[in-house]
């Protein structure tokens, strides 16, 4: 067996994870800025915003269709190639989007093929090579990945603001590509690797076969449901559990960052307040997904990420029931650490239920059911508001669903499904394909 | 009402308003110029990827010795 480490004597997975991480800042911080982009472009064409925001809004239904679709790709050809390839085309995108003079041009190459590039070099693809890479500190793992996100909206969104007062949206465009060809890629040519078996290595930098427990180390058989079929997977109860807990995840992070400001301005919140509130927030997912992650691999996922809906319903009660700000400061700190804390305790869960074979596209349906949640939260906030002139019913379902998504989350089999639970094999088994 | 945003979840866009106000309230609680930002800001971006980069090199030297 070769070394399990780095010259620091750190194992190389985390090289890998460092290098997700980083992909995760650039590709989805700089999306996060699109709306920055809005009003110049906006100013500068006489678009209207609504159809500049078409955009974004094919963008999120396309890059949440192409999921899965990725995932099949991922599992045939790899993580590195896939990723790499979606970084040249983000990438070149950014750089198109520079010499953006028609809005058909923005919604091709925003909403369209930057969303379905934006699949391929996602966090889904990302979680699933790093669940190759680590068993018993998946949730971690995928946790450093997942706050990449969160990161770079709070470093690239006002680097893009300001970026755009001083030199313009067109270079701002053209910055945000050329970071990604030159400073993202690079990094996945070089440190991506597909498995740690590829460079003489174990999961996890374990320096010898494991033994079985969740405590302990993971036993390298098959995961319980795993299955030669993706298509299998839908024949057992934890891959609807799951997707159907996302989903109700996806609807109740949609609803309130689609319709924050005009819920804040009803409110009668002030715009700094409500700034102050929703940016506490945001720095707030970065702590709680790190918690979640560490605590999920100590503790076990399905417990956790039930507590993680419970506490997000809470939020979502102290907004309707405590008004004024105690109850939008309330929201954002219970809130603001469930945001993305279901990130890795979703995927990771559905790794180690289902296995490593398919795991590209089965993360990529979980992560679809998310996005439609998401997109049918967004419109029925919108029609109940218009109806009954206030987003109470909203909030009302939002808690209500998210109340459910943890019942459902605990009603999971862990124990029977997860390969974190599984005996060790006997001596002489085959290992897992990993 | 058209989604803009699903502001820092899954790479969704962020609405621009409410990014409007995010900047308004940043502008008003550092007072550097923008230049200065965008360098520090810029400076904390290609960082992480030469500290990679670094940690791969370092990994690639001993893996030849």
């Amino acid at each position: 067996m070769t070394k399990p480490a780095i010259g620091n004597g750190m194992f190389y997975g985390w090289l890998v994870v460092a290098a997700s991480f980083f992909i995760s800042f650039l590709t989805v911080g700089g999306r996060n800025g699109f709306g920055l982009f809005v009003i110049p472009m906006s100013d500068e064409f006489g678009w209207s915003r609504g159809a500049i925001s078409l955009a974004a809004s094919i963008g999120f239904l396309i890059n949440g269709v192409s999921q899965p679709f990725m995932g099949r790709i991922y599992d045939r050809i790899g993580a590195r190639k896939l990723i790499l390839a979606s970084l040249v085309v983000i990438g070149l995108s950014n750089l198109l989007l520079a010499a953006t003079n028609h809005i058909i041009f923005l919604i091709l190459v925003f909403g369209v093929i930057m969303s379905v590039a934006l699949s391929g070099g996602s966090l889904n693809t990302a979680v699933a090579v790093i669940s190759k890479w680590f068993q018993r500190k998946r949730a971690t793992a995928v946790a450093v990945i997942a706050a990449g996100a969160p990161m770079g909206g709070l470093i690239l969104v006002p680097l893009s603001s300001y970026l755009i007062d001083l030199f313009g949206w067109r270079t701002t465009w053209a910055v945000l590509g050329l970071m990604v060809l030159f400073l993202a890629t690079p990094v996945a040519y070089f440190v991506m690797r597909e498995r740690p078996q590829e460079m003489g290595l174990l999961p996890d930098g374990d320096s010898e076969p494991a033994g079985g427990g969740a405590g302990g180390r993971m036993p390298p058989s098959k995961a319980p449901l795993e299955s030669d079929r993706w298509l299998a997977s839908f024949r057992s109860f934890p891959m609807w559990q799951l997707s159907g807990a996302y989903f109700v995840c996806g609807f109740t992070t949609a609803l309130i960052s689609a319709h924050f400001v005009p819920f804040a301005i009803e409110e009668g919140y002030s715009q700094a307040m409500a700034a102050a509130a929703f940016g506490a927030m945001s720095g707030l997912n970065v702590v709680g997904v790190l918690l979640a992650g560490a605590l999920g691999d100590r503790f076990g996922r399905k417990n956790l990420l039930a507590l993680v809906y419970f506490m997000r319903g809470g939020g979502y009660l102290t907004l309707l029931l405590i008004p004024g700000l105690l109850g939008l400061w309330s929201f954002s700190l219970v809130a603001g650490f469930s945001w993305i804390a279901t990130v890795p305790l979703t995927m990771a869960l559905t790794a180690d239920v289902y296995g490593l074979r398919n795991i590209g596209i089965l993360s990529g349906i979980v992560f679809t059911a998310h996005q439609i949640g998401g997109a049918i939260s967004v419109q029925l906030a919108g029609v109940l508001r218009d109806v009954t002139g206030s987003y109470d019913i909203s909030l009302m379902l939002a808690a209500a669903l998210l109340l459910t998504a943890g019942f459902v989350s605990l009603s999971i089999r862990e124990k029977r499904y997860s390969i974190r639970y599984q005996p060790p094999p006997a001596a002489g088994t085959a290992p897992q394909r990993a | 009402m058209i989604p803009l945003s699903a502001a820092l979840h899954h790479g969704e866009a962020g609405d621009p308003e409410l990014l409007g106000w995010i900047m308004h309230r940043l502008d008003a609680l550092i007072s550097l110029d923008p230049a200065t930002i965008v360098a520090l800001l810029g400076l904390a971006v290609v960082a992480m990827p030469v500290a990679v980069l670094a940690l791969y090199a370092r990994h690639k030297r001993k893996a030849l010795r």
